[in-house]
């Protein structure tokens, strides 16, 4: 039965298209004319199958997994908006601390820097790093730190 | 048919029809029977606003098939924020057979219907307007807005599968 019609012609034939040589053949080949008939079977009743009877979905309420579900979401916004806080503040654009509002980095500094003069100099205003420095080095600074500069040319070898 | 005035005449007319097309292409029946009331809802208000359509049939084809269309795109975050659900195979077996029968009959039915939901949504909708719905190959193209040729390609290949399903092949 080499001249059997394929899945596809068969169907194309009973779908009421095809040759004519097809649709002769159909007539008068008893295998596929069996096979036709089945096709027609199967169509009957997956048409059936698919309109009488949908199948019902349950419900079945994970207890454990939902809220997991909306956890691993919460996480997820919390640390978008983090990100994305830190993002908008670049290091560099952010004013440096200034001690006096830091009661315990102040108190840290006067008793680290108590025996250098540093500490009171720091504890005292709310002045900046440099003036700090310059107010404690101001009798020890090197004579290229001063207004005048170095009237000794001995000093510059 | 013909225009109607009252909704409920139109529920009890349209309704099987329209739910049966939902839960077809729509998974879940309870989002079905919403769409389907949409659906009537739509026709409904059409039926109002022009009488004199008397093609309404597969006006009502066309827009089911859109709007479970439309659901199943925003189909996602639903399926995120809904509870898992599973095939319960009770429902799937007649109350009238035996327990053999019954165990037969569902199991194919359990493996048409999984393979109906594995098919291409495409393929789904064609097989379901020409065999469920018994419209014609041309039919189902213009109404899914394809040519005839794409529609028997989609349609061959969904009866291939499905008949190897019905076999138990898989």
């Amino acid at each position: 039965m080499k001249d059997c019609l394929s899945d596809r012609s068969l169907w194309s034939v009973l779908e009421g298209e095809g040759t004519e040589r097809e649709r002769a053949h159909l007539a008068d080949c008893q295998r596929c004319t069996s096979r036709g008939q089945r096709l027609t079977h199967d169509l009957s009743f997956l048409g059936r199958v698919l309109s009488d009877a949908p199948p019902l979905p349950v419900s079945v309420p994970h207890a454990g997994w939902t809220p997991v579900r909306w956890a691993a979401v919460a996480a997820v916004i919390v640390m978008g908006l983090m990100f994305g806080w830190m993002r908008g503040k670049p290091a560099l654009d952010r004013p440096a601390p200034v001690l006096a509002d830091m009661p315990v980095m102040e108190t840290l500094a006067g008793e680290v820097f108590a025996d250098s003069g540093f500490g009171s100099a720091l504890a005292s205003s709310d002045a900046t790093d440099l003036d700090a420095l310059a107010g404690v080095s101001d009798e020890t600074a090197p004579c290229e730190w001063l207004p005048g500069g170095c009237d000794d040319d001995t000093t510059l070898f | 048919m013909a225009a109607r005035n009252s909704y409920d005449e139109l529920d009890v007319a349209q309704r099987p029809r329209v739910e049966r097309l939902c839960r077809l292409l729509l998974e879940d029946p309870a989002e079905a029977q919403d769409v389907a009331q949409e659906v009537l809802m739509k026709l409904f208000q059409a039926q109002q606003t022009r009488p004199e359509t008397t093609t309404w049939n597969r006006w009502v084809t066309r827009v089911t098939v859109n709007a479970c269309r439309d659901r199943r795109r925003s189909a996602w975050w639903r399926r995120f924020r809904s509870d898992d659900s599973v095939l319960r195979e009770d429902d799937l077996i007649s109350p009238a057979a035996g327990p053999e029968d019954a165990a037969i009959a569902g199991e194919v039915r359990r493996r048409v219907w999984a393979a109906f939901r594995g098919l291409s949504r495409r393929q789904q909708e064609v097989f379901a307007l020409r065999h469920v719905e018994d419209l014609s190959t041309t039919d189902v193209a213009e109404t899914l807005g394809m040519s005839e040729g794409s529609a028997k390609r989609h349609l061959f290949r969904a009866v291939h599968r499905l008949r190897l399903a019905l076999r138990g092949a898989s």
